[in-house]
């Protein structure tokens, strides 16, 4: 479990704290990167921007993506990273607050490897996020890192 | 001679036959007559001659001496002869001796000197004078001169005449009588033929035949006439004969075209009354001049003229001129392709009914060669369907601004539902979420009081929340697309049974499912209402120890009808009327739980398939959803 980063794309600061206090409760340590909106995301994603320094191999194990973000959607930043080869295969999350038919649809023709919806009980979203950490981090095999 | 051109043939031979004997006994009888006057004559002159010399010789001696007296006596022996009316006698120097006279003074006289030596006789208009030498012993010694009356000669003329004219009247009966006889046998057959002839010209009778009489002439024109009648009477038989088989077959023919035009009549009358009685306004006009030949009662009523009027018009006539404009040159393009030709919209001033608009078709009729002859004309008054496709235009384009809004309505609630799933979610996540943190945080400062209002703020906002997610569901249901296709009632009942048979495993109740019922609809939308009734149900008899739950058909119904029937608490019929609406509840959180959406989301799904819902409960007697699924 060590050196695998777990990346959430979250804007409101009420759900990033209530997520990562759900990842330390259940002994969840490993890095948690946030960005706040879709562009920041991409620039990470992408070592691009703010973030051009960084060694673009280094990807999270798994991105849980909010979709109603700032700037370029999640929806938006998920075309975006399917359209690339270098971010093709990523494992991505859909963790959002929305259960919306439509959304879910688009999200997995968008090859979303899950949808989770944040239940307004917070045992609730804590079970969730225990079962998503246990299976992303632990259970899942990652893909290859494409250029390495 | 006129008149014996018209005289019979009997007529003119007994004339003829008259004409010519009478002429031959008159020749003959002059010839006659002539002879016999010349010899009378002469033996008159020598009966004088003889007189002269019997006086000569008598009175020789009387000349010898030239005795007058005794010569006068010598001469007056002459008395005798009656005829002798004067005689004289010259001496030998030829001079006049003597004269005798039978009457005294009768004015006679011989010649004074006569030259003796001469006979002479000589006749002159009533008398004969005769000179005669007198001999005496061979030598001439004077001459005797004798006059003699011609009475003698006269009367035997005269006898003569008499006689012939006897004989002319005896030849003349005679001849006729004969003539008449001969002519009989000459005329009979040629009369008898004309009789016959007569008969065939005048009554057309060709079986008479003319008698034969002979072998002449007469016998030959007859047979001859008689073979001609034959070959007549034959050629009139053969004539009849024909005659009648043309009339036979003139009538025959009569017959046939007759019936023929009967037929043509019927078909006529046939074509004429469909024409006539078609709705539609028919029109023929001549494709040489564009001239109405034909207009039907339709058309009549349309345009208000009688429809004779319209006859050998044209549509400048009727109607103005650029309309009569239009219309004629749709008319020469129709001629001019030799197509039909669609008008779907033209517009036609009416004598009564104002501007009326018309669908026309106009047809080239041709004749064999491919030339036009007529140009066929069907137009429908499309006035009032047209007027009713405008309402029905304004009314669609009405209906069509008040689905834009709708859809705009629609799209806004849909943005409003999104919105609300996921800003109004977030927060009541957030107290949630602190709350517990609180809870576990500050457990101890908080206390037993403050751990219990933390629990109440958290079962609120999760209360809030599945509110949120029910008025939601409800939304969804009325916004989502509807998919029509057969659906098993029964076999959906069965699995939400399953379910929550599954989630409760401690309840023991009967559940009765009817098998088979197939309906139309979106199947998800009404396991979404099954869901709801059923658990409905489910949760209304949980109070009940011998719970039982019935779906299935209602016999007897007009409409399939369903119904999900269960014993448990049912409900006071007083508030029926607040059954369906959303979030109303006809009991408390604390006797049953719910949000009061289920039974909205129950109709808005039935309403969705144009059915029905009704309920039928009395407090603690169980209750009855119906539904039918139109």
């Amino acid at each position: 479990m060590k050196g695998k980063i777990v990346m959430l794309v979250e804007d409101n600061p009420d759900d990033e704290e209530l997520t990562l206090r759900a990842l330390r409760k259940n002994n969840i340590t490993n890095e948690t990167i946030v960005v706040r909106d879709g562009q920041e995301a991409l620039d990470y994603l992408f070592a691009a921007g703010p973030f051009a320094g960084r060694d673009p191999h280094l990807m999270p194990v798994v991105v849980l993506l909010d979709l109603k973000i700032p700037k370029i959607d999640g929806i938006e930043v998920l075309r975006r990273l399917r359209a690339d080869p270098r971010t093709k295969l990523l494992p991505v999350v859909v963790l959002t607050t929305s259960n919306e038919e439509k959304d879910i649809i688009q999200s997995y023709d968008l090859s979303a490897n899950s949808f989770v919806r944040k239940p307004v009980n917070f045992d609730e979203f804590t079970e969730a996020v225990r079962n998503l950490g246990l299976y992303w981090l632990l259970l899942n095999e990652p893909p290859p890192c494409p250029s390495r | 001679m006129k008149g014996f051109k018209n005289l019979s043939i009997r007529q003119k031979f007994i004339v003829l036959s008259v004409i010519t004997c009478c002429s031959a006994l008159l020749i003959v009888r002059t010839g006659f007559l002539i002879y016999d006057t010349v010899g009378f004559r002469q033996s008159l002159v020598r009966n004088l001659l003889t007189q002269a010399d019997i006086v000569g010789t008598n009175s020789a001696s009387a000349i010898l001496f030239e005795d007058a007296a005794s010569a006068t006596k010598t001469m007056s022996a002459l008395k005798a002869k009656a005829n002798i009316l004067m005689a004289a006698i010259y001496a030998k120097d030829g001079k006049l001796l003597s004269t005798w006279h039978r009457n005294e003074g009768d004015g006679l006289t011989a010649p004074a000197t006569y030259d003796i030596s001469k006979d002479k006789s000589n006749f002159g208009k009533n008398a004969l004078e005769v000179y005669h030498p007198i001999f005496f012993d061979g030598a001439t010694i004077g001459a005797v001169y004798i006059r003699s009356d011609l009475g003698e000669v006269r009367d035997r003329l005269s006898r003569y005449g008499t006689i012939t004219v006897i004989i002319m009247f005896f030849s003349f009966v005679v001849v006729v009588l004969i003539a008449t006889k001969v002519a009989e046998h000459i005329t009979h057959p040629i009369l008898d033929l004309t009789r016959v002839a007569k008969d065939v010209s005048e009554n057309k009778n060709y079986s008479v035949r003319a008698v034969s009489h002979g072998s002449d002439e007469v016998g030959f024109l007859v047979r001859t006439f008689n073979e001609m009648l034959t070959q007549i009477q034959i050629n009139q038989a053969e004539l009849h004969r024909s005659h009648e088989e043309l009339e036979e077959r003139v009538e025959e023919r009569t017959a046939q075209i007759k019936s023929a035009n009967e037929e043509a009549r019927n078909l006529n009358k046939f074509l004429d009354s469909i024409i006539e009685n078609m709705p539609n306004m028919v029109f023929v006009k001549d494709a040489e001049e564009l001239r109405f030949v034909r207009f039907n009662k339709a058309g009549e009523e349309l345009l208000g003229y009688p429809k004779t009027s319209f006859v050998g018009k044209n549509d400048y006539d009727f109607f103005p001129k650029p309309e009569a404009d239009f219309f004629t040159e749709k008319d020469k393009e129709v001629l001019e392709h030799r197509t039909l030709l669609d008008i779907p919209e033209e517009p036609i001033q009416t004598k009564e009914k104002g501007m009326r608009l018309l669908h026309t078709r106009k047809i080239p009729i041709l004749d064999e060669a491919g030339n036009p002859l007529y140009l066929l004309g069907i137009s429908e008054d499309i006035t009032e369907r047209r007027h009713a496709e405008d309402a029905i235009k304004n009314l669609n384009d009405e209906l069509k601004s008040k689905a834009t809004l709708l859809e705009a309505a629609n799209k806004e609630l849909e943005a409003f539902c999104y919105s609300v799933s996921h800003d109004l979610r977030a927060p009541l996540r957030s107290i949630n979420g602190f709350s517990k943190a609180l809870a576990e945080d500050h457990a101890e400062q908080l206390g037993a009081q403050g751990q219990a209002d933390l629990n109440r703020i958290r079962a609120a906002s999760e209360r809030m929340g599945q509110l949120i997610d029910d008025m939601l569901n409800l939304s969804r249901i009325t916004l989502s697309p509807m998919n029509r296709e057969a659906v098993d009632l029964s076999a959906i009942a069965r699995a939400v049974i399953g379910e929550l048979r599954k989630a409760n495993p401690g309840r023991t109740l009967s559940v009765e499912i009817q098998d088979g019922m197939i309906a139309q609809g979106d199947a998800r939308l009404i396991r979404i209402a099954l869901e709801n009734l059923l658990e409905n149900a489910w949760k209304y008899t949980s109070k009940q120890p011998d719970a039982t739950i019935f779906f299935g058909l209602v016999p007897g119904m007009e409409k399939p009808t369903y119904v999900v029937r269960d014993n448990g608490a049912g409900f006071d019929m007083t508030y029926a009327s607040k059954l369906f609406g959303a979030f109303q509840r006809l009991h408390t959180e604390a006797e049953f739980s719910g949000t009061g959406v289920g039974l909205a989301t129950v109709r808005r799904v039935v309403s969705r398939h144009q059915g029905k819902i009704w309920a039928e409960s009395s407090v603690n007697k169980g209750a009855s959803f119906y539904f039918t699924l139109s």
